[in-house]
């Protein structure tokens, strides 16, 4: 077995395996080459500085991106008509562990076969202070050509924007997947939807394309009063929340 | 990042996890739980346990009873057949008076009774003399002690530090002090500098509608607005409460709290963003209606 089609399959593994397997549809996996161009022009797209996968792994060569779409479960509770979902907060809080695991599953599963591999947790890489991360998931998820970045700002894949990504970093030379010029956003494609910014309920998102981080977070600070309140899923509930466009 | 709503944020989640770990059971508890919902803007929630403390002769009760009454917090079939605003400060006014020794938080109460002439004769000097006495007391906290960061347990994210100074009056006070320099209330003069020093000085002790207040001294003219960033913060911090309220608490007011903030309008916000948050208002106006 090829080792990508290995890390596959333990992916798929770990995830139809896990006691809250039913939160999960099949996860989607990328590969982007850690020599990718668009990694030396991430700087600026973003607006902050970020890390390049040879910074975080001297010799990298494959940046493996893991997007965990949430399943039809999550999406009913989700879609209640309210602002709050407690299986959402709960999918939140499992899943980065999820993510966690498969990752560090996956670099042991590299470095047994004599590879190194860093990872980074799909949380805690984020400068509270000013909103920001130094090294996105997102980012690499659309450079791994899985996904595009839509207007709410989130990634969407073809299997849509609801879920969580991770990404980790290797110096084993893995098959990239091939990123083509496709526009998995509805409204970015056709003009039509924003679903996400009337769902907003900060109005953080608006319809120019700009988000204000800020906005978001200080009502998630009002609303997200306990441990199972947290995030908020609406921007994620559009069109676009189980498939790409 | 605003150190008022990042605070808030902990002390909501540390007192919910306590509060969720030990119900209340005693008329003190029952006036401890109504604070602590007041707090999350759940007034309905709030008013209930400010009643059930009431009932158990708790003094404080009966002026948060009267506020939450006359400031029209809560929704007609919450208050029922109790008493009206004005009967909740008599009732306040009687006890707090034949009570020798009261603690602060019964001192402001009687001084904001005497401010606004509520269960008592007007008498903005004596109130003033209350105010100014209490302010004093807390002329030691400086914006350090509002300073709460969260700290994830096994139980859940609890606060790092005491939170008592985030919940005192202190805030309250300087809030009411203001007022008289912004209104020229015997025995103060007219100085709005003064008020609003004192007002920013108030939101720095954790009360949130000083800075509201003093966002409407300057006309809400965003553009020349020295706290932009807290407004804006505040502004979505309110959005977030009033919006779980509309969940776990769902009524007319609660709706009605968040219709009214779209149609405010976002401090700052250009005229797309302003009419993208004004179209929010609809999903709640359809929800008053069905109710």
């Amino acid at each position: 077995m090829k080792l990508n089609e290995e890390i596959q399959e333990l992916i798929n593994t770990m995830v139809t395996s896990h006691e809250k397997a039913e939160y999960y549809r099949e996860p989607v996996i990328g590969y982007a080459s850690a020599e990718d161009e668009l990694y030396n022009q991430l700087d600026d797209i973003i607006g902050n500085p970020q890390i390049h996968p040879t910074q975080m792994l001297k010799g990298a060569k494959t940046v493996i991106v893991v997007f965990l779409p949430y399943s039809k479960l999550i999406y009913d509770d989700m879609n209640n008509g309210k602002l709050t979902s407690s299986m959402y907060s709960d999918a939140y809080m499992v899943t980065n562990d999820l993510l966690d695991q498969i990752a560090e599953s996956a670099a042991d599963l590299l470095r047994k076969k004599g590879y190194q591999a860093v990872t980074e947790p799909p949380t805690e890489n984020f400068d509270h202070v000013t909103k920001t991360a130094k090294w996105g998931h997102k980012s690499n998820a659309v450079i791994a050509g899985i996904g595009t970045i839509g207007l709410n700002h989130l990634l969407i894949t073809g299997k849509g924007c609801m879920g969580r990504a991770n990404s980790f970093v290797t110096d084993a030379k893995l098959p990239v997947t091939p990123r083509t010029e496709h526009e998995y956003c509805l409204y970015y494609q056709s003009g039509k939807c924003k679903a996400c910014v009337k769902r907003c309920p900060s109005g953080a998102i608006c319809s120019d394309g700009t988000i204000d981080k800020f906005r978001c977070d200080s009502y998630l600070e009002g609303k997200n009063i306990s441990d199972w309140q947290q995030g908020c899923p609406q921007c994620q509930l559009g069109p676009c929340a189980m498939k790409g466009f | 990042m605003s150190v008022y709503t990042e605070a808030e944020h902990a002390i909501a989640l540390t007192d919910t996890i306590a509060w969720e770990e030990h119900r209340p059971d005693n008329p003190q508890e029952f006036f401890q739980y109504g604070q602590y919902q007041y707090r999350l803007k759940d007034y309905n929630a709030a008013y209930n346990y400010y009643f059930r403390a009431s009932e158990n002769d708790y003094i404080l009760a009966w002026f948060e009873m009267g506020e939450c009454i006359r400031r029209e917090l809560i929704d007609e079939e919450i208050i029922g057949n109790h008493a009206e605003a004005e009967a909740c400060y008599k009732k306040a006014w009687e006890y707090l008076e034949s009570k020798s020794n009261i603690n602060d938080l019964g001192t402001f109460q009687k001084a904001c009774m005497l401010r606004y002439g509520h269960g008592t004769d007007i008498n903005t000097q004596e109130a003033y003399e209350i105010f100014t006495g209490l302010a004093k007391q807390y002329e030691c906290y400086t914006s350090e002690d509002f300073v709460v960061n969260t700290v994830y347990t096994i139980k859940g994210s609890v606060a790092d530090k005491d939170t008592t100074p985030c919940k005192s009056i202190a805030g309250a006070v300087l809030y009411e002090l203001a007022k008289y320099q912004l209104e020229g209330i015997s025995p103060c003069a007219q100085d709005i500098e003064g008020a609003r020093k004192l007002l920013k000085r108030a939101y720095d002790f954790h009360y949130e509608e000083a800075l509201f207040l003093d966002y409407e001294i300057a006309e809400k003219n965003y553009e020349s607005y020295e706290y932009q960033n807290d407004i804006r913060q505040l502004y979505g911090f309110r959005i977030g409460q009033y919006g779980r309220i509309t969940d776990v608490h769902p009524s007319i007011k609660a709706y009605s709290r968040l219709i009214h903030m779209y149609e405010e309008g976002y401090p700052g916000d250009n005229s797309l963003r302003k009419a993208e948050f004004a179209e929010k208002a609809n999903r709640f106006r359809k929800l008053v209606a069905k109710n």
